[in-house]
């Protein structure tokens, strides 16, 4: 991080030390105006945009239940009483309500901010078990923890998984625990903290929390060009003998926590992986769906008998600006799709994206699924959303809806959940 | 620039300020026509508005003005992509002097770009914490968010940008 903060500084010193001030245009000041402005009709064109954007915001809002955030009388009832949630605000990995978003426990990680990269990573593995990825001052390796949600709601056995650290330069970007709790299913990123280093695209770590064993899969490439890995999403099937990978190969650079890869010059494809094995391509696992054409394949969990996969996917026109984030389809639709024959069985909820580039309203983090450990309850995390957008979600969903998780206002704060 | 009376601190911030304003604009918007511009506007409304400003608010009540400009240029430009589908990158694709082109070589290009690559606010933290060097709490009043999202957003653009550099290499 070190070097990156040298190279910015450097390079925004330079950069501004090309304007010098002699050089610079004086300042000359528009002749008074005696008439109605031209400007007249164009500021009251903007005022009515701003109306209907605010009562758009006031819209949403309403329906996302921002006005009342303590009430949760009228919300339908959750599958479960806590979710987990890291907050960036805070900086913790706490227990919320899901009726009230109220805190009931924090989980005692280390700092997230201070001792590495933030990593959004957590994962449910049933039973009321959870595990969670953390940097730990001093330790240059990124650590597995897990622990158990008590029925109150109450943090319990918090402890490190055995064999759970991650090598150096690797950061936890997804997490799954298998449903038995023997195996971790890690999605690593390589995170710079030295020298220049070579590009490296994503791993896939299993780790045997019985014995600590650990086993690297890459991505390998799919077609001339398809350089860049990214691990969009795990999920464990067949009574944890498999490992479902949805795998995104880009021809070009994709941000880390950040933006996706462009729909044209990207390739997603779900692979089965033995986790088991010894560690290979994710290309030569089972093909379990791919990225149709026109479509843009964001996340695919698998249910864990295998039968079902919920996906989450984006079709029709992208809106907004393809240099800052604005690469998404607008219409977005989680769907359950039939493994054995691909065909979809059923739409679960939809919705318009709008424009998701930030200039006017952007998701800065890609879109998120999250099953529960018995693959039924969903959270859908629309990510980041800049200072007055009004597209952000976050929600669990309930018969096509999308019922906000609390508190209100929520989405910008939080980098992972799970439950 | 001859300052009417009775609004000297505009004089005074433009005679103090005014380069260093257009170099915060140029790290925003990745131009330095179009920073000149934001900074010239935003001084124009200043003398137009009249005595707006208080002496000791009035530096962080203009950088404001400016980081908004800029925003306002940004958005511009993603309206003219959208209809043009221009992929034209900041820093990479302007047409510099020989004495920029030797001062800005390839690598610092780079990080550049990858800056202009980043989301608004992520960037506009950045710059105002890196570049101007200024406290969490003053970024946060500026931008009008929290001093966590202010930090949060210091962690992400330093991770996106670190994640951009290392796999360009």
């Amino acid at each position: 991080m070190n070097t990156v903060l040298d190279r910015l500084t450097d390079a925004m010193s330079a950069a501004t030390g090309t304007v010098r001030e002699e050089e610079l245009r004086p300042l000359t000041m528009p002749e008074r105006r005696r008439r109605l402005s031209p400007w007249a009709a164009p500021a009251a064109a903007a005022a009515a945009v701003v109306l209907v954007i605010g009562l758009a915001v006031s819209v949403s809002s309403g329906l996302f239940g921002a006005g009342r955030p303590g009430g949760a009388a009228h919300l339908p009832a959750a599958p479960h009483r806590y979710y987990l949630a890291i907050d960036l605000f805070t900086w913790k990995t706490s227990v919320r309500s899901t009726a009230t978003g109220k805190v009931t426990a924090v989980v005692p990680v280390p700092s997230l901010f201070t001792a590495g990269p933030v990593s959004p990573a957590l994962a449910a593995a049933g039973n009321g078990t959870f595990y969670v990825a953390a940097f730990e001052r001093g330790v240059r390796g990124e650590q597995i923890y897990r622990f158990r949600v008590t029925a109150a709601g109450h943090v319990a056995e918090f402890a490190r998984v055995p064999g759970g650290i991650l090598r150096p330069g690797w950061a936890a970007d997804a997490l799954a625990a298998s449903p038995d709790g023997s195996r971790v299913a890690v999605g690593a990123y390589y995170y710079p903290y030295h020298g220049r280093l070579p590009q490296r695209s994503d791993q896939v770590v299993v780790i045997n929390t019985v014995t600590g064993a650990q086993s690297t899969w890459w991505g390998g490439s799919p077609a001339r060009g398809y350089r860049f890995f990214r691990v969009a999403s795990l999920s464990w099937a067949g009574e944890s003998r498999e490992l479902a990978v949805l795998g995104e190969w880009c021809k070009v650079n994709s941000i880390a926590g950040g933006e996706g890869c462009p729909l044209g010059e990207r390739v997603a494809q779900l692979r089965a992986i033995n986790p088991a094995g010894p560690g290979g391509r994710v290309l030569a696992g089972r093909l379990l769906l791919r990225q149709a054409p026109r479509t843009y394949l964001a996340q695919a969990l698998i249910s864990p008998d295998g039968s079902v996969i919920t996906a989450m996917v984006l079709r029709g026109k992208i809106r907004g600006n393809p240099a800052i984030s604005g690469m998404y389809p607008q219409l977005m639709s989680v769907e359950r799709i039939a493994t054995a024959t691909g065909h979809t069985l059923g739409v679960l909820y939809r919705r318009d994206l709008g424009d998701t580039s930030s200039s006017s309203g952007p998701m800065s983090d890609p879109l998120t699924l999250i099953a529960d450990a018995a693959g039924q309850g969903l959270i859908l995390d629309g990510g980041i959303c800049n200072l007055h957008c009004s597209n952000e979600f976050n929600g669990w969903l309930h018969n096509g809806t999308l019922v906000p998780l609390r508190p209100a206002g929520f989405a910008h704060r939080e980098s992972a959940e799970a439950w | 620039m001859a300052p009417e009376a009775g609004w000297p601190d505009v004089a005074v911030l433009y005679r103090q300020h005014h380069a260093d304003l257009v170099r915060l604009a140029l790290l925003l918007v990745g131009d330095r026509g179009c920073a000149e511009d934001v900074v010239q506007d935003v001084f124009t409304r200043l003398c137009a508005r009249g005595p707006v400003l208080q002496r000791d608010s009035a530096l962080a009540y203009v950088r404001t003005a400016v980081v908004n400009g800029c925003r306002s240029v940004l958005r511009r430009r993603a309206l003219a992509r959208r209809a043009a589908i221009s992929r034209a990158v900041p820093w990479r694709d302007t047409q510099d002097s020989a004495e920029q082109t030797a001062i800005l070589a390839e690598d610092r290009r780079e990080v550049l770009a990858a800056l202009a690559g980043l989301p608004n606010r992520r960037r506009e933290v950045l710059v105002l914490r890196f570049y101007l060097n200024l406290p969490v709490a003053e970024v946060a009043a500026m931008l009008g968010i929290s001093q966590g999202s202010v930090k949060s957003a210091t962690a992400r653009g330093l991770d996106a940008l670190a994640r951009r550099l290392g796999e360009e290499r």
